[in-house]
């Protein structure tokens, strides 16, 4: 029962290191990153080589920083001349992104699919409450939930989290009030991609690295924006870990539904509370 | 409604609340006024030059293009199922593989499994498919613009999930051949294997598909789309229902979208889930922007395009990243796609020739 609460944290703390990115950014800049989980593929990709040229640490710290800066050089000359778009020429925008990094990726890596080895501090397996359990995703829940606490304290605590609660509640107010939307702005992409980044290399030795696991995660982190409630981080938090566990739940004891269970729970939230769990506003 | 940033900051609250938003004009009541007689006798010609070369083209190519004709016209017919609904409805569909791969799936295991004749197959398939995009279409309907992206996406992947999960039924990822037996006003079914014989039915269905939704949005029903995809709160004020017809586009669309499947289920005699893959739907999706959704060719133009491009790039993955790049130039130069950029092009030309003669 222990492993089984741990395995949905696992997938549950994924969900929601990668989905509160994608919220925040929607909540700010009114963009869904429909390239969110090719980002995070390709974060993974590029893990797995710095990992072999030097070693899972220096990835670990390596690949969020470059994806943040990539961030920083997304907004500025990517997001921001675009600011005045459409919502759907934003979709469509990025999912061109989503072709052109998967290009590249078969271009680079081919399509073969790749295992990686968790670092020797923690490959082996620990006891937890009488029962064993490997390390490593012990290291992902704990990493993972340390993460979200810090990005809820950032927001509810912070001046620039203020700003961040300011700008997705009215835009232009806030920018009237004298909020530097740009550069708020900025820093939630910055974080945003960070993080994928870091999702993507902490999913190196958890799940395996193949050419689908963009598109698997990405359908499954916008059933947790949707669950959710579209631009509400809370929401997306409470939702990932919420199907995390589902699916964990599922897996173990109805193992012929697991699939379908993550959207079950969409269908369900939809009819019955179209905005979501935290949505503030409709869908 | 998005403002520039950087104007935003000069700018008080009020001010730019009246900014108009840039995005791609869908055509104005004088654009429709403006086509006079001579220029509709025009297409007319325009359009059946298109129509019978469309038939002579197996006289003229080996049969490699051909193939290649025959998938780029499947393709044009999902592109087109997919770029109707977005230029009448602003519905971006992520999922239209669960139309497109459903049926063929269905078409195959109405003929494998309880051996129904192949045409009463087929038209069951289809029937099947818009009651599906019903049934669907009535749970996420109402969810307008993003949330309904996103949630064609998801589910998308779910019929692809539930077919590559239930092995004993569908044979999981392999995918299964389909026996073509009997025929039908002469033609073995047998034959459609080969393209020369493939051909003119799918430029018919091709043609004809584009002609049907041509006029659908040019009734009332399709006039009442428009107002509701510019405003749907406006549109609801003067009395216009919002659902049903939104749920009644999106079933004529999976409609367009599943005849694709079943033929292309005949074709190839085999159905596989790559058909049912999201990205079968994002393909269908980004050639129909690229070819421009604003014009009824555009989309099957953009796949015809696409089919050829992939060809020639064949074996490596440079393809993607330059499908992926056209992408995103077309969206922010000219939103409108092809179809905008060669309209502009003839608008010109014919104003100069005007000019010219007067």
């Amino acid at each position: 029962m222990i492993a089984v609460i741990l395995n949905g944290l696992a997938l549950g703390v994924l969900l929601m290191v990668l989905s509160s990115g994608l919220a925040m950014i929607f909540g700010l800049l009114d963009v869904v990153n429909f390239a969110h989980g090719a980002v995070y593929m390709l974060a993974a990709y590029i893990g797995m080589t710095v990992s072999q040229l030097t070693n899972f640490w220096v990835a670990l710290v390596f690949t969020p920083v470059v994806f943040a800066l990539l961030g920083l050089l997304i907004d500025r000359i990517g997001l921001r001349p675009l600011g005045n778009r459409d919502h759907l020429d934003m979709i469509l925008i990025t999912f061109g992104v989503t072709f052109v990094i998967g290009g590249v990726i078969l271009l680079t890596w081919g399509s073969a699919s790749f295992t990686v080895s968790a670092p020797s501090l923690l490959s082996g397996s620990v006891e937890i409450f009488g029962s064993s359990y490997p390390t490593y995703r012990v290291f992902l829940v704990v990493l993972g939930l340390l993460i979200g606490l810090a990005l809820m304290l950032w927001i509810r605590f912070s001046k620039t989290g203020l700003y961040v609660r300011a700008l997705s509640t009215h835009r232009t107010v806030a920018g009237a009030v004298g909020v530097n939307v740009d550069r708020v702005s900025g820093a939630v992409v910055a974080i945003s991609l960070g993080l994928a980044g870091l999702a993507g290399v902490l999913a190196g030795p958890y799940l395996s690295i193949s050419t689908n696991m963009g598109a698997e995660i990405l359908v499954l982190t916008f059933i947790v924006v949707v669950t959710g409630g579209l631009g509400s981080i809370g929401g997306a938090m409470i939702a990932a870990l919420a199907v995390g566990m589902l699916n964990s739940l599922s897996v173990n004891f109805l193992p012929d539904a697991a699939a379908y269970v993550p959207y079950l729970l969409m269908f369900a939230i939809l009819l019955f509370r179209p905005r979501g769990i935290a949505g503030s506003r409709t869908v | 409604m998005r403002t520039s940033r950087s104007e935003e900051m000069q700018m008080p609250a009020q001010a730019q609340d009246f900014k108009p938003t840039r995005r791609f004009q869908w055509g104005t009541v004088e654009d429709h006024l403006r086509l006079s007689t001579k220029s509709k006798t025009i297409r007319v010609i325009i359009w059946g030059v298109i129509l019978l070369a469309g038939f002579m083209v197996p006289a003229l190519t080996d049969r490699y293009t051909l193939q290649l004709a025959v998938q780029g016209a499947t393709l044009g017919l999902v592109a087109l199922s997919v770029g109707w609904l977005r230029s009448r409805t602003g519905l971006l569909s992520f999922g239209h593989a669960m139309f497109y791969g459903g049926s063929g799936y269905i078409f195959a295991l109405l003929i494998v499994r309880l051996e129904i004749a192949l045409p009463v197959a087929a038209i069951l398939a289809i029937l099947c498919a818009i009651l599906f995009a019903v049934v669907v279409g009535m749970i996420i309907i109402r969810a307008s613009g993003i949330a309904f992206a996103m949630l064609t996406l998801a589910v998308g992947m779910l019929v692809y999930v539930a077919v590559t999960q239930n092995r004993s039924i569908t044979n999981g990822f392999d995918g299964f051949s389909i026996p073509l037996e009997g025929s039908l006003f002469g033609i073995q079914f047998q034959d459609l294997l080969n393209p020369a014989t493939a051909w003119p039915f799918i430029w018919a269905i091709l043609l004809l598909a584009i002609g049907g939704l041509w006029l659908v949005g040019r009734t009332v029903f399709g006039r009442e789309l428009g107002a509701l995809r510019e405003n749907e709160e406006r549109a609801r004020f003067i009395g216009l229902q919002s659902f049903l017809p939104k749920l009644a586009a999106f079933a004529i669309s999976a409609c367009v979208a599943s005849i694709a499947g079943v033929f292309s289920a005949m074709n190839h005699a085999f159905v596989s889930p790559d058909s049912l893959f999201w990205a079968m739907s994002g393909h269908a999706l980004v050639v129909a922007v690229i070819g421009g959704v604003g014009s009824v060719w555009g989309a099957p133009a953009g796949a015809f395009i696409f089919v050829f491009l992939q060809s020639a790039f064949l074996g490596t993955s440079y393809y993607e990243i330059v499908l992926g790049a056209v992408l995103i130039v077309i969206v922010v130069v000219s939103p409108g796609g092809l179809a905008e950029i060669v309209g502009r092009a003839a608008n010109a030309v014919s104003r100069r020739m005007r000019k010219a003669t007067s």
